[in-house]
């Protein structure tokens, strides 16, 4: 049970076209993984095929030992293990955030509503938005409906985070205190999975890189040896010489 | 002008006797408006989530009930649903119920004991239904898809994503439409006094017919109607504006 993800040997296809090859991927617990690569690579795709929110057609994922098969039930026992944080927020804009918080907890693990408060509570005192607990979404600025999403996901206690390019969005000045929020994550000892383009804070908290290019793995490495090229790919060394300049 | 009339109206006796005879219609109106509504709602949620079923038979079957009840005129909807539908009703239940009917277990239905205002009622339902139906398809439609995910990706099973997601929200954005359905429907309730049900225009009706104060009795009427209905604005957009709460952007 040290695997939080299995996947083995996983292809997608959008009708015709095939948008993942075969992947295989682990992921051990406390690990912290950073996914890059071009746009349209399949880094989106590959996330989301994990809660199932995108259906595969080959191959088999395995999510903290439970399979992940397309079918309600199976599914929806992975999502409530699998914390999930998107690039638009995706908020429940008619709900204050304290809500946004206690929805799940209180409607899928069944807890009472004052634990759930309790539980939102600490979350979101630990994302610092301690002030902001009755304000809806519309209220709130960027940066801070991040990390209400963050806590969120969090309130479900998940045994692993998927971040889908969580920054993308945001104004360059509210990127800092979300990827704060994530580093205080990851050194919590958090099983993460994040897709980003920040490629200094992956240098910071990443303990592989995986770098995909057209819908395949093409590398999986430690981050000291992504950093200094070793082992990658050419299309990977262009892709890091961006980020250089 | 209206504070004139109003006047005249409290303080003339004849007046005062035509409303007092109006008036108890008012009960009828909004029972039958009330029933009708409610489910209509019912039944235009259950086509409007039919829309999207992954059944084509199911898909097609609610295009094909809208479709068909909308191009009927509701008065021409209520005589078939009174004399023709409801009829008809009563001998296929008589006649699914005949064993335990002969057996005496219960009693055989007459056609005289489907009401004239039930049969008004489900006239009013179905014909509404189909207008519903569009206004929930449109606010389910209209639902950000990314909250959707949202949702399931929290492990919200579907059926709860529904209910405390995609439902509230819709509702939120179609209650004008539905307000204004509603308001449209106490004045279509009208109608139903063609079957003789009492109902405020039935009443206004029997009254001018005796009297043939027409002018006095249906000046009555109208403002009768206008008060319900400027009452019920007033009251939606109260409404409205609580469950908008979230569309503010700073407090107070």
């Amino acid at each position: 049970m040290d695997n939080i993800v299995e996947m083995d040997a996983v292809s997608k296809w959008f009708g015709h076209t095939r948008v993942l090859t075969n992947v295989s991927l682990q992921v051990n617990q406390g690990e912290r993984l950073v996914i890059c690569g071009p746009s349209g690579s399949g880094k989106s795709t590959l996330i989301r095929t994990l809660n199932g929110l995108e259906p595969h057609q080959q191959g088999s994922i395995r999510v903290c030992g439970l399979p992940v098969t397309g079918h309600a039930r199976d599914d929806d026992r992975v999502r409530s293990q699998v914390g999930m944080v998107f690039q638009h927020f995706n908020l429940f804009a008619h709900m204050t955030v304290l809500d946004n918080c206690t929805l799940a907890p209180r409607h899928v693990s069944g807890i009472t509503a004052k634990e759930a408060r309790e539980r939102a509570m600490d979350y979101l005192g630990k994302v610092h938005l301690l002030n902001h607990v009755n304000k809806y979404p519309r209220q709130l600025s960027g940066g801070q409906k991040q990390r209400v999403a963050i806590a969120r996901a969090l309130c479900m206690q998940p045994r692993v985070m998927l971040f889908d390019e969580p920054t993308s969005a945001l104004d360059p000045e509210m990127v800092a205190e979300v990827l704060d929020v994530m580093t205080d994550l990851a050194t919590g000892g958090m099983t993460m999975l994040c897709i980003t383009h920040e490629m200094k804070f992956a240098r910071d908290i990443a303990s592989r890189i995986v770098f995909m290019d057209e819908g395949a793995i093409s590398s999986d490495s430690p981050v000291r040896d992504f950093f200094a090229g070793v082992g990658i790919s050419d299309r990977a060394r262009l892709f890091l010489n961006q980020f250089r300049t | 002008m209206f504070a004139a009339t109003g006047f005249k109206v409290w303080s003339d006796e004849l007046y005062q006797q035509i409303f007092s005879i109006v008036s108890a219609g008012i009960g009828v109106t909004l029972y039958v408006t009330a029933c009708a509504f409610t489910m209509a709602s019912i039944i235009g949620l259950v086509a409007a989530l039919a829309f999207k079923s992954p059944f084509n038979f199911i898909r097609q079957s609610a295009r094909f009930y809208c479709e068909v009840v909308r191009g009927i005129p509701i008065l021409v909807l209520l005589f078939y649903m009174a004399f023709v539908a409801a009829p008809a009703l009563v001998v296929a239940v008589n006649f699914v119920c005949s064993y335990p009917q002969n057996a005496g277990w219960i009693p055989v239905i007459e056609i005289r004991d489907f009401s004239l205002t039930w049969r008004a009622i489900i006239a009013l339902t179905i014909s509404y239904s189909a207008f519903l139906a569009e206004v929930f398809r449109a606010g389910l439609q209209a639902v950000d898809h990314g909250q959707i995910e949202a949702a399931r990706a929290l492990g919200l099973s579907r059926i709860k994503v529904f209910r405390f997601v995609s439902f509230p929200i819709a509702l939120r954005t179609i209650l004008p439409p539905l307000g204004n359905d509603f308001i449209s429907m106490i004045k279509d309730s009208a109608l139903v006094s063609v079957l003789g049900v009492g109902d405020i225009t039935q009443m206004a009706k029997m009254y001018a017919g005796g009297s043939f104060l027409f002018f006095e009795t249906y000046s009555i009427v109208a403002m009768v109607y206008l008060f319900i209905t400027i009452s019920l604005s007033l009251l939606l957009r109260a409404i409205e504006q609580k469950l908008s709460a979230h569309e503010k952007k700073y407090h107070g």
